[in-house]
């Protein structure tokens, strides 16, 4: 499968229209979440990338229902999620799972691999031998052993436990994969190793992937459309190549003009830092200025504009 | 289970004491109850008040009671109560705490209970209700109860609210389980720890509580023997017949602090987190002194043939081996590696700020022309923050809350330049807009919570930099930070080098960092450098297979490329027992040899860098 074919008029698996999500304390009012829609097809992969505290994870928490929507329409094979109640929902989790970030806080410390596994497992499978069978194969499908069911997570490193955890996530046989900074902490060899593992898993499943990331250079190996996120919108969406070679709006130029890389490791630097500073404030706050228009820029490439 | 498997190994003093004591006093009341001849609540005026002998192990109270028989009676009752005021107040605790950090409706309710309970101090309460309930047994177990569950509750609802938390709780509710599934496979396990400690401290301050209780006769009712109610009895006749209280007053103590030991010692191994450490003062570490100090002039900093370990209870680990690298007045030199590659630990290690079980062993650090890794904390400490600034990663955390930017800035430019008061002032405020700060006076005045983490970052390098330090070292300065924010803060980092004319020692695990700021470069792999060399030779010709293969990955992810080439296994483990090259197992270049023998760090043929492959040269 090839970035160019996958997503041709697909099928949309999840669909998010208009989603808003706010944060209320004492003194303030935080908008988290701020008229997000995307869908998501059939085997694709859909990335959201932005810095913290751009709505990222919200969103995604949202689509789990972690968290409630305040506005808007979730629509999950045209089933509106957030409208479900917890009776239904139950019936309906097992097909969005979740990878987190953490690999050292995603597993409960005290029980033992087989037993994770088997949780999970037992959701479409109930013939206990039927169960051990198949998560010694979860376990061979991402890289594992099967001597590593009777051992606690604690025994493992960042890399294993990892695996472990997609092990667990595609156990239900998920449509969607949320990874919600999935490889952020794990090395770059060990995420290469990763996402590498995400790529052959979503080639034989065909699941699609809503990849959440701060990492530009990983979004852009993993996903085929990406949506940039700033202050709770969504600011530019297109086609991974399409962003990374033609960014339009100010704040994704930004955010691929900050990476560092090694080939261009002295242009980076800018003699005036005040100046530097000024203009990433200047992005930040336009974005809370405007209006809901978009730019087409080509057929599936629109860039949020101030008008 | 787990626990219990854990507890034996980690049993300590604490709970090995509490346990013998206890058995002590469970044996002496079962025993006493077989041995002794007299009932406790048969009265014999024409005994009373006898000094111990062989008839009476401990002597008549004042109506020729026996105390002995009333001692091992009242221990059972005492412990009794104690187990059963435990019991349901941990029950009762664990549910209404579990329930009020899982639904939001029944926490207002519960908690605002258990407010207005622990609003009274305990003892008072005790008392009240035992004066409404009246005495006995029973009344005593419940109005005790009633008095120690909202601790328990406390401390359930806090605990529960922790590991819901956590993302694995999070992951299973997305594979849709039930509630009670959650709370029985998921939060009881992981509350078992403060819950047992809790329930044990609960279990002595019952007894006290039972003991004080009856001592003011609101408790067990007069015959029936009970410790508290036998101190009250006696204490009429202390000077004439002192046995009848310090008997039964000895076992409550006895029984209480047994208690408490063995709640010391559970929370001791229960929680992680208050591990203690050896100190390693005592430990002699072996100065490597055939090693010639040819300080060149221009060396600032040198680090020789460091080894440092870990120790622990059972083991020493080499967490660094055998690491020289050297820095010059003005230069940048950037150390790589994976997390667990010891180059954190490197650097911390040149101010000593590991942690105490962590230590040098061999090998030396110096600094222009003294050996820092033989000086003293206090001599260290002038030299700290004076010629050496440090940035660490979490910018949050290594400002302290209770100051102002100004007064943390303001600390060291006072104690090692000594300034004069407008000076320090004119300093910030010039520090700040080296930093890039654009509003100097407002921010100096801030408190680092109302700073973002970039600002954070920038009063921690202002700091740092405070005293004009000939060297900087950044242990991932802005691994913690967004990709913008990064690339400020790298652009102020470039900049101060430039300008003050600074040497730096970067760490990171992020090629792109350690290429944008380095002009030399170490590689670091399972704790000892794999190769040495300037920034241009490692990016574009690399030696070893190991800097290869992440400069790769690097590249390869950065202009999206279609197959990511993977290298497979993972780092090697401290203290693993490796023969031959570290990155043998991972390597694609390896021979026969990379396994059986270790690579020693040579020259490498083409020019003045160091790698340690047999196949390179």
């Amino acid at each position: 499968m090839t970035k160019e074919d996958s997503h041709k008029a697909p099928p949309p698996l999840l669909e998010i229209k208009n989603v808003c999500k706010s944060f209320v304390s004492k003194t303030s009012e935080i908008k988290a979440v701020d008229r997000v829609s995307f869908t998501i097809g059939e085997g694709e992969t859909y990335a959201l990338v932005g810095e913290s505290g751009c709505g990222k994870t919200t969103t995604g928490r949202l689509i789990l229902r972690l968290l409630e929507v305040d506005e808007g329409e979730i629509l999950f094979e045209g089933i509106p999620l957030h409208r479900l109640t917890k009776r239904e929902l139950r019936k309906k989790r097992h097909n969005i799972q979740v990878i987190f970030q953490n690999p050292y806080g995603s597993l409960n410390p005290r029980m033992k691999i087989s037993t994770l596994l088997a949780e999970a497992i037992s959701i479409r499978i109930e013939k206990p031998s039927d169960i051990q069978a198949e998560a010694e194969r979860l376990l061979l499908s991402v890289g594992l052993a099967k001597e590593h069911l009777h051992k606690y997570p604690h025994e493992f490193s960042g890399g294993q436990r990892q695996r472990i955890c997609i092990a667990k996530a595609i156990a239900t046989h998920p449509k969607l994969i949320i990874c919600d900074e999935s490889v952020s902490a794990l090395d770059l060899l060990v995420q290469a190793q990763i996402l590498g593992l995400f790529q052959k898993l979503q080639k034989e499943h065909g699941f699609s992937y809503l990849f959440i990331s701060h990492d530009l250079s990983v979004v852009r190996y993993m996903s085929d459309r990406i949506g940039v996120m700033c202050n709770g919108r969504i600011v530019e969406e297109g086609k991974s190549d399409d962003i990374f070679e033609n960014p339009q709006h100010s704040y994704t130029r930004l955010l691929l003009a900050s990476l560092p890389t090694l080939k261009n490791s002295d242009t980076i630097i800018t003699t005036d830092i005040q100046e530097d500073t000024e203009a990433y404030q200047k992005a930040l706050c336009d974005v809370k200025e405007h209006s809901n228009t978009k730019r087409k820029v080509n057929q599936e490439h629109y860039v949020l504009t101030s008008q | 289970m787990e626990t219990i498997l854990k507890l034996r190994e980690k049993t300590n003093a604490y709970i090995l004491t509490g346990i013998v004591l206890l058995t002590i006093i469970l044996m002496f009341s079962t025993i006493g109850l077989f041995v002794s001849s007299f009932d406790p609540l048969d009265t014999a005026p024409a005994m009373r008040l006898k000094i111990p002998d062989n008839l009476h192990w401990m002597g008549t109270d004042d109506v020729g009671r026996d105390v002995f028989a009333r001692v091992v009676y009242g221990i059972r009752i005492s412990i009794i109560i104690g187990l059963s005021v435990t019991l349901i107040s941990g029950l009762v605790g664990t549910i209404a705490g579990i329930s009020a950090a899982y639904y939001s409706i029944t926490s207002k309710f519960i908690m605002r209970v258990v407010d207005s309970i622990m609003a009274f101090p305990t003892i008072i309460l005790a008392i009240v209700l035992s004066g409404i309930m009246g005495a006995g047994m029973r009344n005593i177990i419940i109005v005790l109860s009633i008095s120690y569950f909202p601790m328990i509750v406390r401390v359930v609802r806090n605990a529960t609210a922790e590991v819901l938390a956590t993302e694995y709780v999070k992951s299973v509710e997305v594979l849709g389980k039930r509630d009670t599934y959650i709370i029985l496979n998921y939060i009881l396990p992981n509350i078992a720890a403060p819950l047992i400690v809790q329930m044990t401290y609960t279990f002595a301050m019952a007894i006290l509580n039972e003991s004080i209780l009856s001592f003011l006769g609101v408790g067990i009712q007069i015959p029936t023997p009970s410790l508290g109610g036998m101190v009250s009895d006696g204490r009429n006749y202390i000077s004439i017949a002192p046995w009848i209280i310090c008997f039964p007053g000895l076992m409550i103590s006895w029984l209480v602090l047994s208690l408490d030991l063995l709640g010391d010692g559970l929370r001791e191994v229960m929680d992680p987190k208050r591990v203690q450490f050896d100190s390693p003062k005592n430990v002699k570490t072996h100065k490597d002194s055939s090693i010639a100090s040819d300080i060149k002039e221009q060396d600032l900093l040198r680090i020789d043939h460091l080894s440092v370990v870990a120790t622990d209870e059972n083991q020493t680990t080499e967490i660094v081996t055998d690491v020289s690298l050297t820095v010059q007045n003005g230069e940048t030199m950037g150390i790589i590696g994976e997390s667990g590659c010891g180059k954190s630990i490197t650097a911390m290690s040149i101010l000593k700020l590991t942690e105490p079980n962590v230590y040098i062993n061999k090998g030396r650090i110096d600094w222009r022309n003294i050996c820092l890794s033989e000086l003293s904390e206090r001599r260290l400490r002038k030299i700290c923050g004076k010629e050496i600034g440090m940035v660490f990663q979490e910018p949050m955390t290594c400002l302290n809350p209770f100051f102002t930017v100004k007064q943390q800035l303001s600390a060291p430019i006072k104690l090692h330049l000594g300034l004069s008061k407008t000076d320090i002032h004119l300093r910030c405020i010039s520090l700040m807009q080296d930093v890039g700060i654009k509003e100097p006076e407002k921010t100096l005045k801030a408190y680092p919570h109302e700073l973002s983490g970039g600002m954070c970052q920038r009063v921690a390098i202002a700091i740092a930099i405070s005293c004009n330090p000939k060297l900087l070292i950044a242990d991932e300065p802005t691994t913690a930070l967004d990709v913008t924010i990064q690339a400020q803060i790298l652009g102020i980092l470039k900049k101060l080098i430039h300008t003050n004319n600074m040497a730096l020692l970067i760490i990171s695990h992020d090629m792109g960092v350690i290429a944008s700021l380095s002009q030399n470069i170490t590689v670091m792999y399972g704790g000892e450098i794999v190769e040495q060399d300037t920034r241009d030779n490692i990016i574009s010709h690399a030696s070893h297979p190991y800097t290869k293969n992440l400069i790769n990955a690097a590249e390869e992810l950065y202009d999206g490329a279609d197959e990511l080439t993977l290298v497979t296994g993972n780092v090697p483990r401290p203290g693993e027992n490796i023969m031959g090259c570290k990155f043998a197992p991972r390597c694609t270049f390896c021979t026969q040899k990379c396994y059986s023998e270790h690579p020693p760090l040579t020259q490498k043929e083409s020019g003045v860098g160091l790698v340690r492959c047999w196949n390179c040269n």
